[in-house]
């Protein structure tokens, strides 16, 4: 008993103190590297999470490139790698918007990979998880709902808010389900943006924490350490499947304004 | 006579051996990827019940704001987001199980 008291003291001294240079929450801070530059008086410098994005677009495109460049029947590793990405969410997108949706394949297998090299590489010690800020998801989840949202008036007019009243209802509960539609429409962007980033911040953090207690335990810390290894298995599977997630809600979201009121 | 009985023996022994072999492999197939869509099924379901309750206080929150009714409106759609938030994961499992 008295061994969880301590681990929960210890716990409230590593997240209380934000100051100090061991703080979990230390590898969230944003820096500016190459000093502050301002326009108009608005804040346009370099981060180190702009970096960071810049590095996954530049490995990014350099990896589909290079992977796809022989175009092999028979691939390499790195063009199977490449394929089976790519077919997989072409999979997905078909299954979910059918075959007149499959144009939007391009935008939901471009955010999965984003979101999946944001998540895979702010794994690697010393980086930045650029997916651990709400505002960079809330940003992508938010486009993606205006986009859902004008794609539905455009291809349906104003019977796009039938959407708010399924068919079938009796016209007498209309007063009630369309409050309820209404919300949980708007809710859309926020889950999205919000499970993203609690995912990425919560396992960030944790695995800080623990790799807190591996020195401060002294040799005791190769059973935190033992755990950090394990956590950092779920952490690769969690940083996969937020990234496949985000995919699919795209997919259903783009989905509700092709057949509206189903 | 016995013999063509052992061969027919051996052969269904064999066929069936192949069927369990066959049922458990597809067995394992649906069971990890039954696994991997409900843990993403799950993550989903947390985060629209938790979304819909923080929109509805919002939007309470900002109609008492303009028309000056404090707790109001922020009471019945907070309870308004409470029923969307299982209603909407509701739906998304009928969805899913199909």
């Amino acid at each position: 008993m008295t061994y969880f008291k301590n681990i929960l003291l210890l716990c409230t001294i590593f997240i209380g103190n934000t100051a100090h240079a061991a703080s979990p929450l230390k590898q969230f801070e944003i820096t500016r590297p190459f000093g502050t530059m301002e326009i108009a008086g608005i804040d346009i410098s370099i981060t180190n999470s702009s970096i960071m994005m810049i590095i996954i677009l530049v490995l990014l495109n350099a990896f589909l490139i290079i992977a796809t460049k022989k175009k092999a029947v028979i691939p390499s590793k790195l063009q199977s790698v490449a394929e089976m990405s790519y077919e997989m969410i072409y999979n997905t997108t078909k299954d979910n918007l059918g075959k007149e949706g499959a144009k939007f394949f391009p935008l939901v297998y471009s955010l999965f990979m984003f979101i999946l090299l944001c998540n895979m590489l702010g794994l690697i010690p010393y980086s930045f998880t650029v997916t651990s800020h709400i505002i960079i998801t809330f940003a992508i989840a938010f486009g993606i709902f205006l986009f859902a949202t004008i794609l539905g008036f455009v291809l349906h007019g104003f019977k796009y808010l039938r959407l708010f009243l399924p068919a079938g209802v009796p016209i007498f509960l209309a007063p009630l389900l369309v409050p309820i539609e209404i919300v949980s429409y708007i809710s859309r962007p926020i889950s999205l943006a919000v499970r993203l980033a609690a995912n990425m911040m919560a396992g960030h953090t944790m695995i800080k924490v623990f790799a807190g207690f591996v020195v401060a335990l002294g040799i005791f810390g190769i059973a935190p350490f033992i755990f950090i290894v394990l956590l950092y298995i779920l952490e690769t599977l969690i940083a996969f499947l937020q990234a496949y997630v985000f995919a699919v809600l795209t997919c259903l979201y783009l989905s509700d304004s092709f057949h509206p009121g189903h | 006579m016995s013999k063509k009985d052992d061969l027919n023996t051996s052969l269904n022994k064999l066929s069936r051996k192949l069927d369990d072999i066959k049922t458990k492999e597809t067995l394992k197939e649906n069971y990890s990827k039954n696994t991997y869509y409900g843990l993403s099924h799950a993550f989903k379901i947390v985060s629209e019940m938790f979304a819909n309750v923080f929109v509805g206080g919002c939007i309470g929150w900002t109609l008492d704001y303009f028309f000056e009714t404090k707790p109001i409106f922020l009471i019945i759609f907070l309870i308004i987001g409470m029923i969307s938030g299982i209603y909407t994961s509701y739906k998304s499992s009928k969805k899913w199980q199909k």
